[in-house]
């Protein structure tokens, strides 16, 4: 009698696990592909990697490399729905398996998608616990869906060749570091908009390339930067990478590559004037040569000439952008959320996203060639 | 006590024939009783012992010679037996018989003289085999008391080291062994373990894992509440913290309370190497135990809940390995596990050189075929054998078994709760361990209740000149264990 | 070794300390900083930093009250001050708030279980669970509890090392101006903010059984609360800093969601990790409850041991927990033991002092 308490575990255990969500009956989403089609229906693709022969069938194999399962190719599948919900639950309904997004790695949106509205595409995500909010997100050129059925020279996963696409590309100040979660705070923010990466696939090369970034006003996209814009934007949003490099027109038609070390950014926005918003940039940059075939780096006034020139070059990279993302209405440096930290008042008076364009904004850059590499 | 016929305490008769008669009778007249008739000068005499327990030749050299030989004036004398003894009455007479002495009557006396002529079949003292160490002492206790008390008293020549004996078992009776430090171990402990030693009313002892069953606090928690060891440092060095040994004659085991949860995390060998080192290994051993209970139980979490914790680059491959196996996780998680327990138990009763084929041919063989034949995964693979080899790394048998059980509730768990599974079985083993006692004091020691000054010597062991101080868990009378070593460095 | 005698001064202060931090970190770790930002905005960090200071002050009152009685619980000497019948039922009152408050405290547990991890779980199976866990415990004497909630505290440093990972993804400018929001609408905020801190009060109880000077029981419960509240602050802080307010809106769970954010290369998806030392946490407050409530009854019922007063609530709770287990009804629940709290947790303790003084009751420690 004593032991009526067993009883519990015992049901428990019959009862079954409610939750359960087993590794091996997954289909896991690797990469996803969003577009908005001309009638407003929302298409997905999504790429799924099909595991190489796993335990199994690896005895038989005879090449040890086999073994582990290494993801070996891929399955791309698209449908088109009303929401992407609704397309995400037919295509459920053609793979064999439970559709998984927790371990979603990369996001690509479609460029005119991403021109009607970013939000609608991602609600879903952000609604389910279980998705990843670190999975990295990029605008294509084009459709998004096309991209996952292209072939890629040398590369079988898209999603996995995607993901390190950008993640080198965020090393290398070519992208800014950001994702799903990010992302959604600064679309959700009305005192500054998000930057995303932009890419296109080549057909020559038979790869995707970085072309530089996508400008957003609110959650619409409006317009893109060069990756040397890209850059600029990058310093400027005191965002830098681990390294980042410029190539600069010097005298005499030659060409000067550069990279930059270290960078420190000064920023100031001034709301006391009534009817428009000043902000003042200065950056101090430490400055390496990488190649610059004509000259030695020896001489003193050679070098002051070349700092001067390296300045004055990147000062109009600076400005180039500034006037792209001011054309764009994309407030990407936050001066409205400056503006809100000072002034809420005068922020909530004044029709940020008009007076944004008539801002001025002065930018100064001053640089320091700290070495020329191994040679003089 | 039925076989007992006569008054055992009857005083002995002046005929030394019925002397003899009576306490063959009182064996059931078995056969290994001997009678050895012998006169010196007038008086007569008969020699009575059992001939399976005696040494031949003591009882030849030093009772029958010297008496036939005739040359002192009293046959007490004439004896050349070193230990003697009289006997009170026959219950003396047989207890002493019984534990190989040889009795003497004299015809016309009524007396009995008992003389030490015990075979001692020793095993050699060699290192227990179950807790080898690589740097310290390499002896180990054996089954012999006497033994075991003198490596003790060898390793502990202090005049306050406490030895004192109690005969248990109602028909057979055996040796026990309560040793302490006096002016350290806590009287009430002492007074504590006394009373619960003389509450043993078994009929017989026979191990020591026997008596612990019978005094310690909880018997069904699956914590030992008992240090079991073979080695007489580890003995010394816990009855120089406060703790009471408890030997019995015929194991080689020593349990020692009250003792907590990290005595069983401490080897001697920590404390003869270098403290970076010692602690190094103690962490090790830790971190062991944190796998050996909670990694299955995680990897079962993870496959059947949590695949979103698994990092992106690590997902194919696992999904790779898990995709063609058609059983759920705890399915190839328990299978494995039994697996490698049948091995465990089948090398144990094997003689050795089969037994190393069995761990050979279980842990290579049936291990690749499994995984080949789609059974089981790689990864199930390895994280069952992990577990297995992290299993092993405690220095005590028993809590190895502790360790082994308590991931079964986990992996369970697990597989029904994920995260929360975990979360839960931690939480009430936890509150277990919050609640047991070793010996009235509490198990999880230094942990809860929390105390920061004895940490010194858990996580990390710190150098041995900076623990100046007792752990206080075992209650000690003098807490200070050292004062000033190294003086020397202030010169 | 002292267990035969009817237990008294059986834990350190630095049992009290954690006792009391255990109680007050509970389940309104992860939708602290989004209910009071409903209130207050972006400033509702600073809400609940005045909150943690009005705790001081309740904290005084109540060290004040029960060092005028130092061997009894506040069981024991309402009764003394206001007469046996209305000391009896100020005591069946407190009772009923701990058990509704352990009762809210498994609601929020279940529902938010059920919506982050275990969406098909049923809810008796978590609650039957947590119920019987807690059971195991606290049939047991104060001082194993307190092994236990000390114990359980050293997962704060996990926490606390998850935060350090989401400094870098900080911005300050959405704390900035600070105060903008206006006095109003932070004191407004406070109040939501108080019930989290609720557990200080296991002072009252606490207090005869702790075996130290007065001082350092206030010292100790002063602490813990100075702890939560800092603790509470920054969390808060962090979470304004992360989300703008407009994204705040839509989180109501806003620390797992940017704990989410957190990337790690051993292991991805923190949240999940996070979610599981959250629920030690609720729970440890659940059993502080559970315990107070129990010892409550068995106080009334005049029984030697809590136990079976234990068993009584457990099997009253699972109803009741059923019955109220829908978001919505949770949300009015919560509205209404706030209001409650303050009556409990600041007017009572402050009304018994005001009657200790004017009658002028004191007992001698023995």
């Amino acid at each position: 009698m004593k032991k009526w308490w067993i009883m519990f575990p015992i049901c428990i255990l019959l009862s079954g696990c409610w939750d359960e969500r087993p590794l091996r009956t997954m289909k896991l989403i690797f990469g996803a592909g969003m577009d908005m089609q001309e009638d407003d229906r929302y298409s997905l693709t999504i790429e799924m990697p099909i595991e190489g022969a796993g335990g199994g069938s690896s005895g038989q194999g005879g090449q040890g490399g086999g073994q582990g399962g290494q993801a070996q190719t891929s399955q791309v599948m698209s449908e088109d729905g009303i929401t992407v919900r609704d397309s995400a639950y037919k295509l459920d309904r053609k793979v064999g398996g439970v559709l998984d997004v927790s371990k979603l790695r990369v996001l690509v949106i479609g460029e005119d998608g991403a021109e009607k509205g970013l939000y609608s595409f991602l609600d879903a995500l952000y609604r389910n616990a279980s998705s990843p909010l670190n999975a990295k997100i990029a605008i294509v050129e084009g459709k998004a869906g096309t991209l996952f059925q292209s072939e890629i020279s040398g590369e079988q996963l898209h999603s996995e060749y995607l993901y390190k696409l950008i993640m080198s590309a965020e090393k290398e100040s070519m992208a800014p570091v950001t994702n799903l979660q990010f992302i959604c705070i600064s679309l959700l923010d009305n005192g500054s908009d998000p930057v995303l990466p932009f890419m296109k696939y080549n057909e020559k090369n038979k790869a995707v390339e970085i072309s530089g970034g996508a400008l957003f006003n609110g959650t619409k996209m409006t317009g893109t930067i060069t990756p040397d814009e890209m850059s600029a934007f990058l310093l400027l949003a005191d965002q830098m990478g681990k390294e980042l490099s410029f190539t600069i027109p010097a005298d005499e038609g030659r060409k000067l590559t550069i990279l930059i070390e270290k960078s420190k950014r000064k920023m100031k926005v001034d709301t006391t004037n009534k009817d428009h918003v000043t902000a003042d940039i200065s950056l101090d940059l430490s400055v390496r040569v990488l190649e610059y075939p004509p000259d030695h780096l020896d001489d003193e006034k050679k070098l002051n000439e070349l700092n001067k020139l390296v300045s004055d070059e990147l000062e109009k990279i600076f400005t180039q952008t500034m006037d792209k993302m001011k054309m764009a209405d994309s407030d990407t440096l936050g001066f409205g959320r400056q503006i809100m930290a000072k002034d809420p008042k005068k922020f909530e008076k004044m029709n940020w996203k008009k007076s944004y364009r008539s801002a001025d904004v002065k930018i100064r850059v001053k640089t320091k060639i700290i070495s020329g590499g191994v040679i003089l | 006590m039925s076989f007992w016929r006569g008054n055992k305490l009857a005083a002995f008769s002046p005929s030394a024939d019925e002397n003899a008669k009576r306490l063959t009778e009182m064996l059931g007249d078995a056969d290994d009783v001997k009678q050895r008739k012998f006169s010196f000068g007038k008086t007569a005499g008969i020699a009575l012992y059992l001939v399976t327990l005696v040494d031949s030749l003591r009882v030849e050299e030093h009772i029958l010679r010297p008496l036939a030989e005739n040359k002192s004036k009293n046959p007490e004398d004439a004896l050349t037996a070193i230990e003697r003894d009289d006997a009170a009455d026959y219950e003396a007479a047989m207890n002493a018989l019984l534990i190989g002495k040889t009795l003497v009557f004299f015809e016309g006396r009524t007396a009995c003289l008992i003389c030490g002529t015990e075979r001692t079949a020793l095993r050699t003292i060699t290192e227990p085999l179950n807790e080898k160490i690589v740097r310290g002492a390499h002896d180990g206790f054996v089954e012999n008391l006497n033994t075991n008390l003198f490596l003790l008293r060898k390793r502990v020549q202090s005049k306050e080291l406490v030895i004192e004996f109690a005969e248990k078992g109602e028909r057979a009776k055996k040796q026990i062994a309560i040793v302490y430090e006096k002016e350290i171990a806590n009287p009430e402990l002492v007074k504590e373990i006394k009373r619960r030693v003389d509450s043993i009313n078994a009929e017989m002892i026979y191990s020591a894992g026997h008596i612990e069953q019978m005094i310690e606090d909880s018997t069904l928690s699956p914590f030992p509440q008992f240090l079991s060891t073979e080695r007489p440092d580890r003995v010394a060095a816990n009855i120089m913290e406060g703790r009471i040994a408890i030997l019995n004659d015929g194991t080689p085991t020593c349990i020692i309370a009250p003792v907590n949860f990290i005595t069983f995390y401490q080897s001697p060998d920590d404390y003869t190497s270098r403290p970076l080192s010692g602690s190094f290994y103690r962490l090790l051993r830790l971190f062991a135990f944190f796998i050996a209970v909670l990694l299955p139980a995680f990897y079962i979490a993870v496959t059947s809940f949590h695949l979103e914790v698994v990092p992106g680059d690590l997902i194919v491959q696992m999904k790779g390995s898990v995709a063609d196996i058609p059983y759920p996780t705890i399915v190839e998680a328990l299978f494995m596990e039994m697996t490698i327990e049948l091995i465990r138990e089948a090398g144990i009763r094997l003689p050795s050189p089969i037994g190393q084929t069995i761990g050979i041919v279980g842990g290579l063989v049936i291990g690749d075929a499994v995984v080949s034949a789609g059974l089981v995964s790689n990864f199930t693979l390895i994280v069952v054998a992990l577990t297995a080899i992290a299993s092993y790394v405690v220095p005590s048998t028993e809590m190895n078994m502790t360790i082994r059980l308590l991931r079964f509730p986990f992996m369970v768990s697990a597989s029904l709760f994920g995260f929360y599974g975990l979360i839960f079985i931690m939480m009430v083993i936890v509150i277990h361990l919050c609640k047991l006692e070793s010996l009235k004091t509490p198990y999880f020691a230094p942990f809860a209740p929390l105390r920061w000054k004895d940490l010194k010597d858990t996580f990390i062991r710190r150098a041995i000149w900076k623990q100046k101080t007792r752990p206080t868990d075992s209650m000690p009378l003098d807490e200070t264990k050292e004062e000033g070593s190294r003086e020397w460095m202030k010169e | 070794m002292d267990e035969g005698v009817k237990t008294k001064k059986t834990i350190s202060a630095q049992q009290l300390f954690f006792l009391i931090l255990q109680t007050q970190i509970g389940v309104g770790v992860l939708s602290l900083p989004y209910s009071v930002h409903t209130e207050s905005g972006k400033d509702g960090w600073i809400s609940i930093l005045i909150a943690g200071l009005f705790v001081q002050i309740g904290i005084g009152v109540i060290w004040l009250l029960s060092s005028r009685f130092p061997d009894k619980t506040l069981y024991e000497f309402a009764p003394l001050l206001l007469g046996r019948l209305l000391g009896t039922i100020v005591n069946a009152l407190y009772i009923v708030f701990f058990f509704i408050v352990a009762a809210q405290m498994l609601i929020v547990f279940l529902y938010l279980t059920s919506n982050w991890a275990f969406p098909h779980t049923p809810h008796i199976v978590f609650a039957v669970i947590v119920v019987g866990i807690t059971v195991y415990l606290i049939q047991e004497n104060i001082r194993i509890i307190a092994r236990f909630h000390v114990l359980m505290s050293f997962l704060f440093i996990i926490v606390l090392i998850l935060f350090v990972f989401i400094i870098k993804h900080l911005n300050v400018y959405y704390l900035l101006p600070i105060g903008s929001e206006g006095a109003p609408a932070i004191l407004s905020g406070t109040k939501q903010a108080l019930f989290s801190f609720a557990g200080f009060e296991f002072l009252l109880w606490l207090y005869p059984v702790t075996k130290a000077s007065s001082k350092a029981k206030w010292k100790a419960a002063a602490g813990a609360s100075a702890i939560a509240a800092v603790f509470y602050t920054l969390l808060s802080a962090f979470v304004y800093m992360f989300f703008s307010l407009k994204k705040l809106n839509h989180v109501p769970e806003p620390v797992l969601y940017m704990v989410k954010a957190v990337e790690l290369k051993m292991i991805e998806r923190i949240d999940l990790l996070f979610l599981s030392i959250w629920a030690i946490f609720a729970i440890t407050s659940f059993m502080s409850y559970m315990y107070l409530a129990a010892s409550g009854v068995a106080k009334l019922a005049k029984a030697k041991h809590h136990r079976k007063a234990v068993y009584v609530l457990a099997v009253l709770i699972l109803p009741i927990t059923f019955y109220t287990a829908n978001p919505e009804q949770s949300v009015n629940i919560y509205e209404k033991i706030s209001t409650l709290s303050t009556i409990f947790l600041f007017a009572v303790p402050a009304f018994l002092l005001a009657v200790a003084i004017i009658r002028n009751k004191r007992e001698e420690s023995t």
